[in-house]
């Protein structure tokens, strides 16, 4: 019996030291790091809550109006995109529904194709469409604006940028959800005289509450770690519009010029708890209203 | 009846919208592959299918040119099947042990692996980087292929699935007087089978197009993976788009070809975790 009792930590143990050296330490040592003076090569030197006292609260500082501004765009960036990430997706699955809908499976494919693409790829494709001199906004459209250089359209070619390469994959876990409704239910209601709208609510909706939950969750944490789309579409500008949070820690870190990796682990940190609070709150609210 | 061909009307037309926005970048971008370079900068990124002007020229320098495309092409090659079948195998091992036994510490264990999926990677990234070249990893695959290998989602998706396998597998494979290894060896793997199909087309994609980390450790030109060699060829002095263009569309090809082929195994990778709930 005794051998028996180590057994499963054979089968889990491989992966819990890889998962230890490679993931747990470097957490807990980022938020060590966040309470220290760090460049990257020397030993950090603990300065306790300092980092981010300058952060959250001394306005003369560069961190405090980096991180004001970074956060800034990030939420504008999260309120823009991930209402359009799970609305758009779920009515594309809904009318994928329809009786009179032909060739189901291959709209499909079609709608996530941009989901296989790396960012690099596409933000090359869209950068070049949106292109003043070789775009196609400017040959078809007739447009003469510099996109990347002024708002708003700057935040347009972010957004449309991610909405594009997202709204496959919500779509398909939505369709994959109503597909598992009972057809019974829509008969029945069918047969009480429901309409199409009353069926969606009454029925689709709560039937994919935990899709829903999930997908809300996991866009919205995606969406507060943006960082390629501004990077490669508008690096920023102009003047760090969009400028979002994690493009500041990776400057700081990895910028030009001596590291400030503790001030960056800092933003890190308190990005991350931003992103747990409101996946937690998320989760709750939608849990509870739901049942 | 009226009612239901404008419905039909309407669907069709929005479809079609959808399509059609969604496709004119492939098509942009299959047509300027065809085209020369000056071509795409004198007129730029166009819908004209002119075939006047297009060729195979580009075609013909990205398999016989003097530059490193198939170098970086077969790295990430390598890259992206090493990491697939390394994390698999681990991943089902742990996602088995956590859903064929109970022992001491198992579902605090288990939350932990969760958690972390919810951290940002940039916490951890400062702390990887300099791990990475403290213990002499920087500029190797190994640096790139163990961190990921610890796969959150991948475990999460697979005892999700072996929860759907019925345990008398197990007690049958016991009373056969089958070792554990044993049991999950020639028993539990087996049955897994449609759920490594998805996991490895989900990290393969994952693995293809990753670009941050790679970008981190990597300095040697020779050891690039595609994308960051692709961005190399975004320089400040001019961009070489003959071989941009073309590169961008023939990195696209690998990926897609595995979508058609197995686009029901992508499609339950995506899906696993957020419907089966």
């Amino acid at each position: 019996m005794n051998k028996k009792s180590f057994t499963p930590y054979f089968f889990v143990g491989p992966h819990l030291i890889l998962f230890a050296i490679f993931i747990l330490l470097p957490t807990i040592y980022g938020i060590y790091a966040s309470f220290t003076q760090w460049n990257l090569m020397n030993d950090p030197v603990w300065v306790g809550f300092d980092n981010y006292k300058t952060i959250l609260f001394n306005s003369d500082s560069t961190f405090y109006t980096q991180f004001k501004n970074g956060l800034k765009n990030t939420l504008l960036f999260v309120v823009l995109t991930v209402p359009i990430l799970i609305v758009i997706p779920l009515m594309i699955a809904v009318a994928l529904e329809h009786k009179k809908v032909k060739m189901k499976g291959f709209m499909q494919s079609i709608l996530y194709i941009p989901g296989l693409i790396s960012i690099s790829a596409a933000a090359l494709i869209w950068s070049l469409i949106f292109n003043k001199q070789l775009g196609i906004t400017g040959n078809i459209f007739g447009s003469t604006v510099a996109w990347a250089a002024n708002q708003p359209y700057a935040w347009i070619t972010i957004i449309v940028l991610t909405i594009w390469g997202g709204v496959g994959g919500n779509m398909i876990i939505y369709r994959a959800s109503i597909n598992g409704v009972s057809k019974d239910l829509y008969e029945a209601a069918e047969i009480d005289g429901a309409g199409p709208i009353r069926k969606f609510s009454s029925i689709t909706l709560p039937s994919i509450r935990f899709p829903l939950i999930y997908t809300f969750v996991m866009t919205t944490a995606g969406a507060f770690n943006v960082f390629g789309q501004p990077l490669m579409m508008t690096d920023g500008g102009p003047r760090q519009s969009t400028h979002v949070l994690m493009m500041y820690i990776r400057q700081l870190a990895f910028g030009h010029g001596e590291s400030i990796a503790g001030m960056a682990s800092a933003m890190a940190v308190l990005l991350g708890l931003v992103i747990l609070v409101i996946s937690a709150l998320q989760y709750y609210v939608m849990n509870r209203n739901a049942s | 009846m009226s009612r239901d061909i404008f419905i039909k009307i309407i669907l069709f037309v929005f479809f079609s919208i959808l399509c059609a926005l969604i496709l004119i970048p492939f098509y942009a971008v299959t047509i300027a592959s065809f085209k020369p370079g000056e071509d795409l900068i004198r007129y730029g990124l166009n819908l004209s299918f002119d075939l006047s002007v297009m060729n195979f020229d580009n075609f013909n320098y990205l398999f016989t040119g003097n530059h490193a495309y198939f170098t970086w092409f077969f790295n990430s090659l390598l890259l992206t099947i090493v990491q697939v079948v390394l994390t698999l195998l681990v991943s089902a091992t742990v996602a088995y042990g956590f859903s064929a036994y109970e022992f001491k510490g198992k579902n605090f264990l288990f939350m932990c692996v969760l958690l972390i999926m919810m951290v940002p990677f940039e916490i951890l990234l400062l702390p990887l980087y300099t791990l990475t070249h403290n213990i002499g990893l920087m500029n190797s695959y190994s640096a790139i292929v163990l961190p990921g290998i610890a796969s959150a989602a991948t475990i999460f998706f697979f005892r999700q699935y072996l929860r759907g396998v019925p345990k008398e597998i197990v007690a049958a494979g016991r009373v056969d007087g089958a070792s554990e290894y044993g049991i999950y060896m020639r028993l539990i793997l087996p049955v897994m089978k449609p759920s490594f199909a998805a996991m490895a087309i989900l990290n393969g994609m994952n693995s293809w197009n990753n670009f941050l980390w790679p970008f981190m450790v990597l300095s040697d030109s020779g050891k690039y993976t595609l994308p960051i060699g692709l961005k190399t060829l975004l320089t400040p002095y001019g961009n070489n788009y003959d071989l941009l263009i073309v590169g961008s569309f023939f990195s696209i090809i690998p990926i897609f070809i595995l979508f058609v082929a197995f686009q029901k195994y992508f499609i339950d990778g995506m899906t696993a975790g957020a419907v089966k709930g």
